[in-house]
């Protein structure tokens, strides 16, 4: 498996619907970044995620789109909307690490691809 | 009696200080009806005597894991005359959100600071005394590693205990909203305001811990997610605040840690220093251990016959001193001479795991790990299983969810370990004099592909679905304490000799009644009840080409212990004892004729490859059961090793008469990573969407 960045860039993204079930979406990479084809739109979505933050950018937690009882564990460590969070190390595969709230966390692939981020204000 | 509950994060020190506290007065069992640990101890104080019971390490008390639900419930129902909670000041923001669900509970409470030396060390000031006043309860500083200020933590506890007032701290007054929540729920559930456990129990229903829920006839859920998730948010808040006021800490530098870190988890290099480490480790366990081991051989030797000589002249029947000699004492002696190199291994591990490097090595793993439905963390206990399955298998406990412990415990058994060497060496040294090493490792080699093949399976049928969800604190580096690492080791090598010795003395005996004895009554082993059933199983074992009951009765005999399969060989076939002996050393040359006219060279292919795979020793299989508290699971691992070994070894039998020993070994060997590499490319596309999905 290649590195996330270069998937988005062959525009493979993952589409999930409410129940949670989820779909490879092929996005045509001249037409991903017009802000007009929709998929672009999930595109965009799918980079705000802590599996595709740039290590060493500060970022702050959105949301965690994932089922509750996740959830309220990760809101326990710390992972709160508007809580500032730093992806240390992210290698393309593997386990990454991320720090928060003054201390540093493995998280796996799966669960950081639930906790969505935005750019720090 | 007074009691004290310990309480705090993992990686806080918790351990430690309990040991510092009560020294060697520790009992260990479990906690009732689950398999998380209970460790209670008890110390003197003042002419009082105190017990502590140390709850599970856990970063909130909001019921999401077994240890976190136990943790609220015994405070809550046990009422412990204080409650003490371990910070670690290096890390306070993390750590403060356990001490404010703890003060919700209303319990006097104490707070021994722990680490204040890393904070020195770091150049933070840290007020304790401001946050002391703000948290409303006494706080200590102390390092527990260096055992300073623990007669400070003694006094405190013993003042709160007289005053209970003292510890009772101001809980963090949560929004209007909220606050109006639990006034509502505490209305509609009828709990007494004075009582104060009540506003606790209003939280804990807005945190949905079911056992609550129960008791107080709540039924409808997920009222609450919002509030909830506020609640959680407001904490944070509150700690937040209260370290800035308490709190001042420089401009960000490089930590020790942090620099340690660039080399040992370095993309390139990081994993060859973790291979040097475990190759550090391996050595370390067989050489000392093996200098251990025959001292604690020659004991047993001259244990049995010493009683063999006194009980003859005390004219004990003759029965009587074989039972004891060649079947309690052997048996017994056989499990114990594996107890030095336990020892070492888990003294290795548990310094890796106190000093904070296992946490990284679950990183460098888990790259790896995931493919065969696993994470990093998982990765420790398959390799131990090189050494002895039995310790393997306990070190599973370090998994979080029951899915990936039952995993990784399925998958152990084909790790060869330790005890299957003499095996491989007798036949190599046989049947393919010279290429005893080519030998060995390719069976090591097939038995990490089996296992490997194994896990690809299981992911997809038996263990199903998500894994833990992966999310681990990396600790700071700690150089571990004597007493800590001694107790934890201690605490192994005795569960080792009680629970494994106990099964295996009842094994020992029932073996040694099968094979000196039939209807008749003593017999020679060859009319024995043992040679019956070697007979009847033989043609289970006839497609791989050794048919015959010696060699069924001597692999029977094994899943009591891998390496009395070569002694008992020497027994069964009727070499006497004395050439098993000798094998064992390495004298092969005893056995020899037997062997080779007992077995064609496929034949002895195939056998080497069953007893590679076939079910795990009699002590793997009871701690399997142990830990998994399930019957069903056992006798799986011990039916599918079994069926896993025979579908090889026929294949081996049939390849090896047809072709050389060398091209039916690369078939196998190549076979089996092509269907690990088809399982894997097979599943690569649905696994991206299935851990996105997680």
């Amino acid at each position: 498996m290649g590195k996330p960045f270069d998937e988005f860039r062959r525009g493979r993204v993952v589409k999930c619907n409410e129940y949670n079930l989820c779909e490879r979406v092929d996005i045509q990479p001249e037409t991903s970044y017009d802000g007009l084809n929709d998929n672009s739109y999930q595109l965009e979505e799918m980079r705000m995620t802590l599996l595709y933050s740039k290590p060493g950018e500060q970022m702050v937690v959105d949301e965690i789109t994932w089922s509750p009882g996740v959830k309220r564990r990760l809101e326990d460590m710390g992972f709160i909307k508007g809580t500032p969070v730093r992806v240390i190390r992210s290698d393309g595969f593997g386990a990454i690490v991320v720090e928060i709230k003054g201390s540093k966390l493995l998280l796996g692939r799966g669960m950081a691809q639930k906790i969505k981020v935005k750019q720090a204000a | 009696m007074k009691e004290l509950v310990l309480a705090g994060n993992p990686n806080a020190g918790k351990t430690t200080l309990f040991n510092e506290l009560t020294g060697a007065r520790q009992s260990v069992g479990n906690w009732p009806g689950v398999t998380v640990e209970k460790k209670q101890g008890k110390f003197t104080y003042q002419d009082e005597n105190w017990v502590v019971t140390d709850l599970p390490g856990t970063y909130s008390l909001s019921p999401y894991s077994m240890e976190e639900k136990i943790a609220g419930a015994y405070i809550v129902e046990q009422r412990p005359e204080v409650v003490v909670n371990i910070i670690d000041a290096s890390n306070l923001e993390r750590n403060l959100y356990l001490t404010l669900q703890l003060l919700e509970l209303q319990q006097p409470t104490v707070i021994a600071m722990n680490m204040m030396d890393i904070v020195d060390r770091w150049k933070i000031e840290l007020d304790i005394k401001k946050l002391a006043t703000k948290l409303g309860v006494p706080i200590v500083p102390i390092s527990a590693s260096r055992s300073e200020g623990l007669e400070e933590l003694r006094s405190a506890i013993a003042e709160v205990s007289k005053k209970p007032s003292l510890g009772m701290g101001n809980p963090v007054t949560f929004s209007e909203d909220i606050e109006a929540t639990i006034a509502k729920l505490m209305k509609e559930y009828q709990l007494d305001e004075k009582e104060s456990r009540s506003r606790w129990q209003a939280i804990r229903v807005i945190e949905e811990d079911l056992d609550v829920c129960a008791s107080l006839g709540v039924e409808k859920l997920h009222l609450y997610d919002h509030e909830r998730t506020e609640m959680t948010h407001l904490r944070y808040r509150y700690i937040h605040d209260l370290i800035d006021r308490v709190m001042k800490r420089p401009e960000r530098f490089e930590s020790m840690t942090e620099k340690a870190d660039k080399i040992l988890m370095h993309p390139w290099f990081g994993l060859p220093i973790f291979g040097f480490f475990m190759y550090m480790v391996f050595t370390m366990t067989f050489t000392f251990g093996g200098w251990l081991a025959g001292p604690v051989e020659s004991l047993f030797g001259w244990v049995s016959v010493s009683v063999d000589a006194i009980l003859t002249q005390l004219g004990v029947a003759e029965w009587m001193i074989s039972l004891l000699t060649d079947g309690v004492i052997s048996g017994v002696g056989g499990v114990l001479v594996f107890l030095p190199n336990i020892a070492f291994l888990f003294l290795a591990l548990s310094v890796l795991e106190d000093s904070g490097y296992m946490a990284r090595v679950a990183f460098l793993m888990d790259r790896f790990m995931r493919k065969i439905g696993l994470s990093g963390k998982a990765f420790i206990p398959l390799l131990m299983g090189f050494g002895c399955s039995v310790p393997a298998v306990m070190a599973t406990r370090s998994l979080e969810s029951d899915r990936d412990r039952k995993a990784a415990m399925m998958m152990i058994p084909f790790m060869s370990c330790g005890a299957r060497m003499p095996i491989y060496l007798l036949f190599a040294s046989v049947f393919f004099p010279g290429k005893e090493a080519l030998v060995t490792f390719f069976l090591y080699f097939l038995g990490v592909l089996v296992a490997v093949l194994m896990g690809t399976i299981f992911k997809d049928t038996l263990f199903k679905g998500s894994g833990d969800p992966f999310i681990m604190e990396m600790p700071t580096y700690h150089i571990p304490t004597m007493k800590t690492v001694g107790r934890s080791v201690w605490e192994k090598v005795e569960d080792y000799i009680v629970r494994a010795g106990t099964v295996l003395l009842a094994a020992s005996v029932v073996l040694w009644g099968l094979l000196n004895f039939n209807m008749q009554g003593m017999t020679e082993m060859v009319n024995s009840f043992g040679a019956q059933l070697g007979h009847m199983i033989a043609p289970i074992f006839a497609p791989m080409g050794f048919g015959n009951w010696e060699s069924s009765l001597s692999l029977v005999t094994g899943i009591m212990a891998k390496e009395a399969i070569v002694s008992n060989i020497a027994i069964i076939f009727g070499m006497g004892e004395a050439a098993g002996e000798a094998a064992l050393n390495g004298n092969m040359s005893g056995m020899l004729t037997g062997i080779q006219q007992a077995f064609p060279l496929a034949a002895a292919f195939s056998f080497l490859i069953f007893s590679l795979l076939y079910t795990p020793c009699l002590a793997t299989l009871t701690v399997i059961k142990r830990e998994t508290n399930s019957w069903k699971w056992m006798f799986f691992s011990a039916g599918y090793t079994f069926a896993v070994a025979w579908v090889y070894a026929v294949i081996g039998y049939g390849l090896a008469m047809k072709f050389s020993v060398l091209v039916s070994a690369a078939v196998l060997a190549f076979g089996t990573m092509g269907m690990i590499a088809f399982r894997t490319r097979d599943k690569r596309r649905k696994e991206e969407v299935e851990w996105e999905q997680l």
